[in-house]
């Protein structure tokens, strides 16, 4: 088996087993950056020194008997909106060109002080708003299962790379769902932890009251390893929690009898939006959980579109606070998406923002009593399996309709974990967990994967064993 | 509160109190979204109004 299709634990257990060493592996996945990244467009800066660097000092430290935990020795990528030291930032904008930051964000260094292998800085929509768009520097990244459709965004490149082969974990960033629709789009797992477990200081922000930083992994185990590897207090990020919480990866492996699933069936089963097929894979997900021994009963959730109205005011109130002064003096170095969603927000002030804050925090706790009853809720994720490029002019928005915008809201952890294909596109579904219970999702999540196979279908091309993929 | 359906001349206004050079072929799509978003100011100012006055949980 080629390396680079190991998943983190298999690779951790050979690597301190001498059976590979961490020089191999990163050889193994720069290989495939080689291979692929013509077609994927997944990075935006592949850092190849420094991960050669990163791999022969995990492998002498190993040696020397210094063992970092899980990702010692693992290449990982990271969203182009999160400060590496001397290596550019650029936030998929112009306006960013020639940024060089002088310090790591602290989740970069804390993958550092973990002992992972940076492979480079993977491809954001510009400042995590709005995409794909024709007019940056670089061209969008694709979809490994079709590269013409779209990932979704905004981390569009951490989601290429892991669904591509390329990388087994990549940092994302989640305002609006950006974590959570491109692992769905591209048949990978996104984890949006619980606001405040994961520092944001050195990510460039969106909405600094709705942003999450957090992985996308080839599985849900790769996934919480990454997280429990970037999660803790910070001190200097105000939105920093300081309490305690479990590891995401604590509980993976036990069973599901007995647990207790609320079903979102009402939130997009009637939707004219939603895909049929989608509705249908929903349905079979919840079964394969039942048949896991979780009891599942239909919940009646929050009003979506208020929920989705609330975020969508603090969101682009806060997104132009940002913005306003680099609009004001570099207009012309902003995509053109990007912008025009951007500058919608300048209308918003402080009486609407805290109208939106008092109805996201009702609501929050309306979906706190749910999981009072239940260990988790369960709904679907994006609507629709990925557009082509095609669908997209550049010009205006094209809104693909999803049910991620609430939690970023409410601040709930929220699991996203692929369900099958239609027409040969990933299809996925969230899992919504209590407030710093990414254990339990992931035990749930983890579960599911093991009593489906949906991650054993590659994209064409993709998989390690030459499998084929049949489009139906 | 921005107005239920904010006019292009007060969009235009807000944009040159701010001195945004608004480039001419994104004024149209971000003037929209603006509006769009003051519907949803407009729900939210609804759905208080009606659970404040109802007493009706969420």
């Amino acid at each position: 088996m080629n390396p680079a299709d190991l998943t983190i634990a298999e690779a951790g257990q050979q690597l301190r087993q001498g059976l590979l060493t961490s020089a191999v592996l990163t050889a193994a996945h720069l290989e495939r950056v080689a291979q692929r990244e013509p077609v994927l467009h997944a990075f935006a800066t592949v850092t190849t020194e420094r991960a050669h660097v990163d791999a022969v000092r995990a492998d002498r430290e190993l040696a020397d008997g210094v063992d970092r935990g899980p990702l010692h020795g693992i290449p990982i990528g990271l969203k182009d909106l999160i400060d590496t030291a001397g290596i550019p930032t650029c936030c998929g904008s112009r306006v960013m060109d020639g940024n060089v930051p002088s310090a790591d964000a602290e989740v970069a260094r804390r993958l550092v002080a973990a002992g992972a292998v940076l492979l480079g800085k993977t491809q954001t929509y510009e400042f995590a708003v709005v995409g794909p768009s024709f007019d940056l520097p670089l061209p969008p990244a694709t979809n490994p299962w079709n590269p013409a459709h779209i990932t979704g965004g905004s981390s569009s490149g951490s989601a290429s790379a892991v669904a591509g082969g390329l990388l087994r974990t990549a940092i994302g960033t989640d305002t609006g769902g950006s974590i959570r629709s491109p692992a769905c789009y591209c048949g990978v797992v996104g984890l949006k932890p619980t606001y405040g477990r994961v520092s944001k200081r050195g990510v460039f922000p969106l909405s600094p009251s709705l942003d999450h930083v957090g992985p996308i992994g080839a599985t849900v185990e790769d996934a919480a390893l990454t997280l429990d590897a970037i999660s803790g207090h910070d001190p200097d990020d105000p939105a920093s929690y300081s309490g305690d919480w479990s590891p995401a990866a604590a509980l993976i492996g036990r069973d599901l009898e007995g647990l207790r699933l609320g079903y979102a069936r009402a939130w997009f089963a009637d939707d004219h939006a939603a895909d049929p097929a989608i509705v249908t894979a929903m349905d079979d997900a919840v079964s394969v959980l039942s048949l896991c021994g979780v009891r599942i009963e239909d919940v009646a959730m929050p009003d979506y579109d208020l929920l989705e109205a609330a975020g969508a005011v603090i969101l682009h109130a806060e997104a132009f606070a940002v913005h306003r002064e680099m609009m004001r003096q570099r207009p012309g170095d902003y995509g053109r998406l990007a912008y025009q969603s951007i500058l919608s927000g300048l209308l918003l002030d402080d009486e609407a923002v805290a109208l939106a804050r008092r109805a996201g925090a009702a609501l929050g706790q309306a979906i706190d009593a749910l999981l009072l009853r239940f260990d988790a809720l369960v709904t679907i994720n994006t609507l629709a399996t990925a557009l082509p490029f095609a669908a997209f002019d550049g010009k205006s928005v094209v809104w693909t309709q999803m049910r991620t915008l609430p939690f970023n809201v409410t601040g709930h952890p929220v699991l996203a974990v692929p369900i099958g294909h239609a027409r040969g596109l990933p299809m996925g579904m969230q899992l919504v967990g209590r407030r710093f219970d990414e254990a339990g999702l992931c035990r749930i999540g983890a579960a599911f994967e093991a009593a489906t196979d949906h991650l054993v279908i590659r994209p064409p091309g993709l998989g390690p064993d030459n499998a084929t993929f049949v489009h139906v | 509160m921005p107005e239920a359906k904010p006019t292009a001349q007060q969009f235009d206004a807000r944009t040159k109190s701010l001195d945004l050079a608004v480039p001419a072929d994104r004024r149209d799509a971000a003037l929209s979204g603006a509006q769009w978003l003051a519907q949803c100011v407009a729900r939210l100012a609804d759905w208080e109004k009606r659970t404040s006055v109802k007493g009706e949980g969420t």
